[in-house]
């Protein structure tokens, strides 16, 4: 398979690592780094409380961007990693985020993922069908 | 980090996307490729002139010539002179490498030609087709390094490049190219290997269409190289031109540079009908107006449609056997259908429609209202294209030149070193 290399920053590996067992947050962003060589965590981003409606909001701003998140779906007690690429963004960003999604995937160990591009993709109903 | 030194941004590494129609160089890292070369070559053979007078000629003490090398002509500027006895022929078969001799050549062209820099310098990412073969790969991967000589080297599936550039880690591809229509799924980054369906539909078939229908109405394609002279005609009249004469054309020259033809009436004039194509309800359709290189110029009615009807309903096409081709929608749904049950409710939601073939008219439009019809209450269905063309047609090439330009690709690459140690085999291992 074609992956990119690109390596998880170990700063976010920690902090999925204790939102899965303490529940520190309940949403977790991660990014690109500038320099394209890591996927580090986006504090600023990042939630301690977040509705599956707040969820949403969070994305709905973003049509030029591509993000990976982690989100604790708590109604149906799953961690889900979303890779958030819509159509909209520009396609060196949708292929980096493609090609380094592999990495994340293991990273995230025991996460459900969504494939995200556009709302409809994050609503409760694909929250609760989230396959692994 | 076995790759070490190479790739990324520092080096310039050198993508080569090759499809059925033409040959796509390139540097990582840009917009779009730097050269964009027919497959198709022109080949004069003088060994068989050559070898003649040596049998008959006793008193030569010479050992016969070690066969006279086929002389090729690459490149649009020369491939389309006419010449005496050149043949147009292309290296790949079923978008495989078949022919390595013309295949080399046709390398050679494009690092002379295009990129003008001493291949040991750049890394190479090349694409393949989905289907291509464990010996194909490891023959490729042995003339690139021993050959060319440069210093790391990668393969990649062209859905995989194509689906990704889209943003999507699983998807069905579609890519209607001039040879093959071919759906491809890929789940989780791989290609489902035994869900791929290809039909034999695509560009080319229309363009034989086209040229059925205008035989049949009388109308005789005359590629421009034999035009000396024409005069204005009206509309549907006679066409008034001098040919030009030449010996020894090749029928194959002859097809090629008529293909060229047929293909820009193909994309001038052709439209997909939304739905089930009915001659009875296009009787009014606006026409569009045509002129061939000879002079003769016609409004086109009712045919744009009826020609490229075939590619999504072969069931009244004249010269297929026993249903032997799909139509396009049908091979979308059969290959969802191959997979696996988790699966389709993904693929229905992640349609990439690639190639030059996709670019008629309507394409989109009708594959979406055929296959609505087929999607399973539960999924919804998304068709992904892109809206300009060249981005239709480069969409493999776009994906390899962002992947290989990343500074993080380096570790990924085939190194010189490893192929040295691991032999050829290596590009299952690190190419899979």
């Amino acid at each position: 398979m074609a992956s990119s290399g690109i390596e998880v920053d170990p700063n976010f590996k920690e902090a999925y690592n204790k939102m899965k067992t303490k529940k520190t947050h309940q949403l977790l962003v991660a990014a690109l780094s500038d320099d394209k060589k890591n996927v580090i965590l986006k504090e600023d981003l990042c939630k301690e409380l977040c509705s599956p409606e707040e969820l949403r909001i969070s994305f709905k701003e973003l049509p030029k961007e591509c993000l990976y998140a982690v989100y604790d779906f708590k109604e149906k007690n799953k961690l889900i990693l979303i890779k958030w690429a819509p159509d909209t963004a520009p396609a060196s960003k949708k292929m980096i985020y493609a090609s380094t999604f592999a990495t994340m995937k293991t990273c995230c160990e025991g996460a459900k993922t969504i494939e995200a591009t556009e709302l409809d993709d994050l609503s409760v109903e694909s929250l609760e069908n989230a396959k692994s | 980090m076995s790759g070490g030194v190479y790739g990324g941004d520092e080096v310039g590494a050198l993508v080569f996307d090759v499809g059925s129609t033409s040959f796509r160089a390139g540097f990582a890292g840009e917009d779009a490729p730097k050269a964009d070369v027919p497959t198709f070559m022109g080949v004069t053979d003088d060994s068989s002139k050559a070898e003649i007078p040596m049998d008959t000629d006793q008193t030569t003490s010479e050992k016969p010539a070690p066969s006279v090398p086929k002389k090729y002509f690459i490149g649009t500027n020369s491939l389309h002179v006419p010449r005496e006895n050149m043949d147009i022929v292309s290296p790949l078969k079923d978008v495989m490498i078949e022919d390595w001799d013309m295949f080399e050549n046709l390398v050679e062209h494009v690092y002379k030609q295009h990129i003008r820099s001493d291949p040991s310098l750049h890394p190479v990412l090349m694409s393949e087709a989905s289907w291509n073969v464990r010996p194909k790969r490891e023959k490729l991967t042995e003339l690139m390094f021993e050959k060319y000589d440069i210093p790391a080297f990668f393969l990649c599936k062209d859905a995989v490049l194509t689906s990704f550039a889209h943003g999507r880690y699983t998807g069905l591809v579609i890519h209607s190219g001039s040879n093959l229509t071919s759906a491809v799924p890929v789940h989780d980054g791989y290609v489902l290997q035994n869900a791929i369906v290809k039909s034999p539909l695509a560009g080319d078939f229309i363009s034989a269409q086209c040229r059925n229908f205008l035989e049949e109405k009388n109308c005789e394609v005359v590629p421009p190289y034999l035009i000396a002279s024409k005069e204005a005609v009206k509309d549907g009249d006679p066409p008034i031109f001098t040919k030009k004469n030449f010996s020894n054309i090749t029928k194959s020259y002859h097809n090629y540079m008529t293909k060229q033809i047929v293909q820009d009436f193909q994309a001038s004039t052709l439209q997909v009908s939304d739905g089930p194509f009915d001659d009875s309800l296009f009787g009014s359709i606006p026409t569009i107006h045509y002129e061939f290189p000879n002079g003769y110029n016609y409004s086109f009615g009712v045919e744009r449609f009826r020609l490229c009807e075939g590619l999504f309903d072969p069931s009244n096409v004249k010269g297929i056997e026993g249903g032997a081709a799909m139509g396009i929608t049908q091979v979308a749904t059969t290959s969802i259908g191959m997979c696996d049950i988790d699966m389709r409710l993904s693929l229905f939601g992640n349609v990439i429609v690639s190639g030059g073939n996709t670019l008629l008219n309507g394409f989109v439009d009708r594959l979406n209202r055929e296959l609505a019809s087929k999607v399973p209450p539960s999924a919804r269905l998304k068709i992904i294209s892109n809206n300009s063309t060249l981005e239709r047609r480069f969409s493999s090439w776009i994906g390899g030149s962002i992947l290989a330009s990343l500074g993080s690709f380096q570790q990924m690459w085939i190194s010189k070193q490893e192929y040295e140690e691991q032999g050829k085999s290596c590009v299952e291992r690190k190419c899979p």
